[in-house]
C-alpha cells in the first residue's frame, strides 16, 4: 500500500513521516516517530490520554488522521518542558502528587497547558469542566485540580 | 520487629517528590504498550460473538493464507491441564479454567471470550485475518442473571463440575461453584431478643476496574524455547508462572520485565495476553506484541462481580446489635472464583454481633470471568450492611455515628471469620468523622448527608528486597513489586529513614524476574507493608555492615560503633575517633571488604486490618434525577502514613471509584448477553466535573505487626462509598436505594414512586 | 496446650465441638492431630489460612505454636484472581 508523506511541525521542529490513510495521528506519533509520551487509553476520543495540541487546538490524537497533520503544527507532552526547564504544570504535578500510575498524566498536562494559555486565572469549576475529557482512575482528580490551580498561580506570578 | 510507637521519624511522614515522577510528567515513562522489538509481529484475538455456545469447529486455514499472517493459535495448541481447584490458601485457581479463559475450548462462555489469535506483520492484517477464521457454534441459552443461574431448570455452564466449600452443598447440577459460610451464636435466639429488625435485598451490577491503560505485552521466544516477556502487570512472577503453566513450558526459561503500569486495581493480576503471544512467537520465530483495545478490556477482562445480598439485622431498643443474617450471591462470571469469600469475611465485621450467619455463594454465569478489584467483594457487602445500619439508626432515632460507635469492634473482639483482632482503629475513625466540621455543616433542600464504614483485611504474602550502597554513598533498593501508585518513593523513604541519608540519595528500582528476589504481586495493599518490611530489614543489615566497616577503619571493636543519623559514631572509650558519615565509609568499601549489598525476604502474616469511615453530602435534582456530590470526606486508619500525599491519593482515588460505582457505573447487556457499553463514552466513570475536592483525615493507630506501624491503605477506601452515597441519597430524597447504580433514570423513577 | 476454635460450618465436621485443646508444637502437627481426632475433617484444613493469636498466616505449616496459642482455621481467604496469589490490589 502506498504511504502518504506528511510534512508537519512537531514541538517546534520540522518533521516528516510516512503514514497510511487509515493511521491516526496517535499511531504516527507513537509508531512512526517514537513519541511514546502520548498514550492510548481508548482510541475512541473518550479518555483524553492521547491529547495533543493541533494548530493551537486541543484534540484527541486518536481521532485525527495522521495525514491531516500536513502543514500544521503539533505539540505533544514531549514539547511541554522548555529545554531542561519543567513547565510549572509539570513541576506542580510532581509537588502536589497529582499522579499515581501516571498513564493519564501526559494528556492532563497537555490539556491543562492549553487551558491556562487561554484562561490564566481559572476557577476550580472551570478547571474541572475543561479537564472533563481527561479520565483519571487513580487520583479522584483532587490533586490534579490543585496542581493546575497552583501552576496557574505560578504562571501569573511569572508574567507580572 | 515491633518498636515503640513513640519513635520519632525523620523522613517517614514527609512528602518528597517521587523518583519516577519526572519521567511521568515528561512522557518518558515506558508503559505496557510502549515497548517494541525489531521484526515484531502484531497479535490480535478472534472473539466469540455469543455469550454461550458450544464450539463445533475452528478453521484458521483461510486466515493463515492471508499475505502477512505468520501464525495462528487456538486452544488446540495449549496442553490439557488439571480440571481441579488448586486450593492454595490465597483463593485458589483451576489450571484448566485459567487456560480456557485465555482461549476457549469446548464452549465459549461470554461475549468476547477469545477463541483464536493471529500474528501478522501489522495489526491491520492480523485483524483482517481474524475475520477469516471460521468458527462453527451451537448457540446455547445464555445465563445472564443470578435469578436465572440459580433456577432449577437453568442451563448449566460447567456440566461436570460439583460445588465445593462449606457444607451442606447443593446436590445435582448447579451453577453454584462454591459456598462459604461463617456462623456464630444462636441466630434464632438472637432475633427473638431483637426489638427492631431491618432487612433488605441489595443488588449491584458488574463493574469494571477501569484502569486507563489497556493490557499490553511483547513476548519473544528464542530458538531454544527460552523467552522474554515485557508487560504491564501487578505481578511479574505470577505472569511467569501462569504463562509457563498455560503454554506448558519450563518457567525457568521465562524472564518477565514489568513495565510502568497504567493502573491495575486488581485487574492486572490476571493473565490474558502473555500465554497467547508466547505461542504465536514460538510458532512464528518472531517477537509478538499484543495490545487490547478498550472494547476488549471491557468485554474480556476484569470485571468485579455483580451481586445480590439478602440481609437482616436485629437490634435492641438501646441500639445494641443482637443478630444478623445474610445470604450473598456473587457473580463469578464464566469461571468460578468470585470474591464472595472475602465478602463473607468483611460483610458484618465492623460490628459486634453475637449471633450471626453468613452464607456466600459463588455463582457462574455467561459474563466475563471476574477478576480482583480493589478490596474484592467488600464494597458490595458493605453497601448492604451500612444501608441497614443507617436504616436502624433512623428506626431508633439515633445518630448514625453514635450507633456505629456503640457496636464498633475493638481490640480483642473476634472477627466473624474467627480470629481476635489486635489493635485496630475503627473507633478512632468514627470519632474523627464525628469531630470533623463536615459532619456538622448545614444542608439545604434536596441535600442529604450519609455516613458509612468499611473494612479490609490487607494481605501479607512473600516479598524480597535488596539494598546496596554505592561508593558515592548513595543507595539502591531493588524489589519485584510493581509500583502502581507511589510505592517506590515509600520504599525509598524507608531506606532513607534507616540509613539516615536523603531520600533523593536512594534510588528505588522495580526489577525483572531474573534480577530481583521473588515477590508476590502488588495487591492486597501489601507492598508498603510486606515489601516495606523486607526493605527495612535489609537496610538494618546494611547498617550492621557499615558499623563493621567503620570499626575496621578505626581499628576498634564493633561494640564501640553506633549508628546515628547517617553516621558511624564511636563510643565506649573510642569516642575520640568521632564519627564517620556513610559517604566516607562508602568511599573506603574497597579497602574494608568490598561492596555492601544486602537482601532480605519474608512471608509475614496478613497486614493488619484497616478501617475507614466516610462522609458524603449529595444534592439530588428532583427534575432530572441527577445527583451531585457536594462534599466528601475520607477518614481512615493508615497505621502510619509513610508518604502522606500518596496515602491521601489512595483515599481520594478509592472514594472516586466507589462514587462511580454508586452513581453511574454498570455493564449493560442485551438479551443475548452482549455487552452494550464496552467503551468509556457509555460506561460512565467519574470525570473531573463530577466530583468535589475529596477531604482526607489520616488516622494513625499503629499496626503492631510492622516496625513503623504501617497498615495497607490502598483497598479500604473503596469499601465505604457505596453505602455512604446511598445513605446520603436516602437523607436527600427519603428513598432507600437497594440497587446500584443510582443513576438519573433510576433516581427519577424512585422519586416518582415516592410521590405516587 | 494450643486451643483450636472451630467456625460454625467446621463444627459439623467435629461433632459439634466449639473448641478443642490439642498438644502440638507446630501447625502441621496440630493439623495431623486434628485429623486423627476428627476423621471427617481429613483434608479440609490443608489449604486453610491459619490464625495464630489473631495474626492471619497464609503459609503457616511450619510455624511454632505457643502452649497457650489460640488457633483458627479460615478457609475463605478468597480473591478474585485466578492466577496471582494476592487477593486484591490497590
Amino acid at each position: 500500500m502506498a504511504k502518504i508523506r506528511v510534512e508537519t511541525t512537531i514541538n517546534g521542529e520540522a518533521t516528516e513521516y510516512l503514514c497510511t490513510g487509515q493511521q491516526s495521528l496517535l499511531e504516527a506519533l507513537r509508531d512512526e516517530l517514537g513519541l511514546m509520551g502520548t498514550k492510548e487509553g481508548c482510541a475512541t476520543g473518550d479518555c483524553g490520554a492521547c491529547s495533543v495540541v493541533l494548530d493551537g487546538r486541543l484534540v484527541s490524537s486518536c481521532l485525527v488522521l495522521a495525514a491531516e497533520a500536513e502543514g500544521r503544527t503539533v505539540k505533544t507532552i514531549e514539547g511541554v518542558a522548555e529545554g531542561t526547564r519543567l513547565h510549572p504544570l509539570q513541576q506542580q504535578f510532581l509537588e502536589q502528587g497529582a499522579l499515581q500510575c501516571g498513564i493519564c498524566t501526559p494528556g492532563f498536562i497537555v490539556a491543562a497547558q492549553q487551558l491556562l494559555e487561554s484562561h490564566p486565572d481559572p476557577t476550580e469549576e472551570e478547571v474541572r469542566f475543561y479537564l472533563a475529557g481527561n479520565l483519571c482512575r487513580c487520583t479522584g482528580y483532587d490533586k490534579i485540580i490543585r496542581a493546575v490551580l497552583e501552576a496557574a498561580a505560578v504562571l501569573r506570578e511569572q508574567t507580572t | 520487629m515491633t518498636e515503640p510507637s513513640d519513635r520519632k521519624f525523620k523522613q517517614i511522614g514527609s512528602r518528597p517528590i517521587r523518583h519516577d515522577g519526572l519521567d511521568k510528567v515528561t512522557g518518558r515513562a515506558r508503559f505496557g504498550a510502549d515497548f517494541a522489538l525489531p521484526g515484531m509481529l502484531y497479535g490480535v484475538f478472534a472473539r466469540s460473538p455469543h455469550a454461550h455456545a458450544r464450539i463445533l469447529s475452528i478453521d484458521t486455514s483461510k486466515a493463515e493464507r492471508l499475505e502477512g499472517v505468520r501464525a495462528a493459535v487456538t486452544a488446540a495448541d495449549l496442553p490439557d491441564l488439571p480440571d481441579e481447584w488448586m486450593g492454595v490458601t490465597e483463593g485458589g485457581t483451576c489450571p484448566s479454567e485459567d487456560s480456557q479463559n485465555v482461549l476457549a475450548r469446548e464452549k465459549v462462555l461470554y461475549h468476547g471470550h477469545a477463541v483464536a489469535a493471529i500474528a501478522a506483520t501489522t495489526f491491520e492484517i492480523a485483524r483482517e485475518a481474524c475475520g477469516l477464521i471460521d468458527v462453527e457454534y451451537e448457540v446455547l441459552e445464555p445465563v445472564l442473571d443470578l435469578g436465572r443461574a440459580l433456577a432449577p431448570d437453568a442451563p448449566i455452564l460447567h456440566e461436570n463440575q460439583a460445588p465445593f466449600g462449606d457444607e451442606p452443598l447443593p446436590q445435582g447440577p448447579t451453577n453454584i461453584a462454591r459456598q462459604v459460610a461463617f456462623e456464630g451464636g444462636d441466630l434464632e435466639a438472637g432475633f427473638a431478643r431483637a426489638d427492631v429488625v431491618v432487612e433488605g435485598t441489595f443488588e449491584t451490577p458488574m463493574v469494571h476496574q477501569g484502569y486507563i491503560e489497556p493490557h499490553a505485552c511483547v513476548v519473544d521466544v528464542r530458538e531454544d524455547g527460552t523467552s522474554e516477556i515485557w508487560c504491564a502487570t501487578q505481578g511479574p512472577f505470577g505472569v511467569k508462572r501462569a504463562t509457563a503453566m498455560i503454554v506448558g513450558c519450563d518457567a525457568n526459561g521465562i524472564k518477565v520485565t514489568p513495565s510502568e503500569i497504567g493502573g491495575g486495581f486488581g485487574g492486572k493480576l490476571s493473565v490474558y495476553l502473555e500465554p497467547v503471544a508466547h505461542v504465536l512467537s514460538r510458532k512464528s520465530g518472531r517477537p509478538v506484541k499484543m495490545q487490547m483495545t478498550r472494547e476488549e478490556v471491557f468485554r474480556a477482562t476484569g470485571p468485579t462481580s455483580g451481586a445480590r445480598i439478602d440481609m437482616r439485622v436485629g437490634a435492641k431498643r438501646d441500639g445494641t446489635l443482637v443478630a444478623a443474617e445474610t445470604r450473598m450471591a456473587y457473580e463469578a462470571g464464566a469461571f468460578r472464583g468470585s470474591a464472595v469469600g472475602a465478602a463473607a469475611m468483611t460483610v458484618l465485621t465492623p460490628y459486634r454481633i453475637p449471633n450471626f450467619k453468613i452464607l456466600g455463594l459463588d455463582v457462574v454465569l455467561n459474563k466475563p470471568k471476574a477478576a480482583a478489584y480493589r478490596a474484592p467483594g467488600a464494597p458490595i457487602a458493605a453497601f448492604a450492611t451500612e444501608s441497614l445500619m443507617d436504616e436502624l439508626a433512623r428506626r431508633l432515632d439515633r445518630d448514625p455515628i453514635d450507633l456505629r460507635l456503640q457496636n464498633a469492634i475493638e481490640e480483642g473482639d473476634h472477627a466473624k471469620y474467627g480470629p481476635a483482632f489486635k489493635r485496630i482503629g475503627l473507633r478512632e475513625t468514627l470519632e474523627a468523622a464525628r469531630a470533623h466540621p463536615h459532619y456538622r455543616a448545614p444542608l439545604a433542600a434536596n441535600q442529604g448527608r450519609g455516613v458509612a464504614c468499611g473494612f479490609w483485611m490487607n494481605g501479607g504474602y512473600q516479598s524480597s528486597a535488596t539494598v546496596s550502597v554505592d561508593e558515592d554513598g548513595s543507595a539502591v533498593v531493588r524489589t519485584g513489586s510493581p509500583d502502581i501508585g507511589g510505592s517506590r518513593v515509600a520504599l525509598a523513604l524507608m531506606v532513607a529513614e534507616e540509613l539516615g541519608i536523603s531520600v533523593a540519595r536512594v534510588r528505588p528500582f522495580v526489577g525483572d524476574t531474573d534480577s530481583v528476589g521473588y515477590c508476590d504481586p502488588t495487591g492486597g495493599s501489601r507492598v508498603t507493608y510486606a515489601t516495606g518490611m523486607a526493605v527495612i530489614e535489609a537496610s538494618r543489615q546494611v547498617i550492621e555492615h557499615l558499623r563493621a566497616r567503620a570499626a575496621t577503619i578505626w581499628g576498634v571493636g564493633l561494640d564501640a560503633v553506633e549508628w546515628q543519623d547517617g553516621c558511624a559514631v564511636a563510643t565506649k572509650g573510642a569516642a575520640e575517633k568521632g564519627s564517620l558519615p556513610l559517604g566516607e565509609i562508602a568511599e573506603q568499601m574497597r579497602m574494608t571488604g568490598g561492596p555492601i549489598v544486602v537482601s532480605a525476604s519474608l512471608s509475614p502474616p496478613a497486614a493488619g486490618p484497616a478501617f475507614g469511615t466516610h462522609l458524603c453530602d449529595v444534592e439530588v435534582d428532583p427534575e432530572t434525577g441527577c445527583t451531585k456530590v457536594l462534599r466528601y470526606t475520607v477518614v481512615q486508619d493508615a497505621g502510619k502514613a509513610v508518604h502522606p500525599t500518596y496515602v491521601e491519593g489512595q483515599f481520594q482515588g478509592g472514594a472516586a471509584q466507589g462514587i462511580g460505582w454508586a452513581l453511574n457505573e454498570e455493564y449493560l447487556w442485551d438479551e443475548k448477553g452482549r455487552v452494550e457499553n464496552a467503551g468509556f463514552l457509555d460506561y460512565r466513570m467519574p470525570v473531573a466535573s463530577d466530583l468535589p475536592m475529596i477531604d482526607t483525615v489520616i488516622v494513625e493507630v499503629p499496626n503492631p505487626l510492622h516496625p513503623y506501624g504501617v497498615r495497607g491503605v490502598g483497598e479500604t477506601p473503596i469499601v465505604p462509598p457505596l453505602g455512604t452515597v446511598a445513605n446520603a441519597m436516602r437523607a436527600a430524597t427519603g428513598v432507600r436505594f437497594y440497587s446500584l447504580p443510582m443513576s438519573p433514570p433510576r433516581v427519577l423513577e424512585a422519586l416518582e414512586s415516592r410521590q405516587g | 496446650m494450643p486451643t483450636v476454635i472451630f467456625s460454625g460450618p467446621q463444627r459439623r465436621l467435629v461433632n459439634g465441638d466449639e473448641r478443642v485443646e490439642i498438644e502440638a508444637a507446630r501447625v502441621d502437627e496440630l493439623i495431623r492431630a486434628l485429623y486423627v481426632r476428627y476423621p471427617d475433617l481429613e483434608g479440609k484444613l490443608d489449604c486453610a489460612a491459619v490464625s495464630i493469636d489473631g495474626d492471619l498466616h497464609n503459609a503457616a505449616k511450619y510455624l511454632p505454636l505457643a502452649p497457650d496459642a489460640e488457633v483458627h482455621f479460615v478457609g475463605a481467604v478468597a480473591g478474585g484472581s485466578g492466577t496471582g496469589p494476592a487477593e486484591s490490589a490497590s
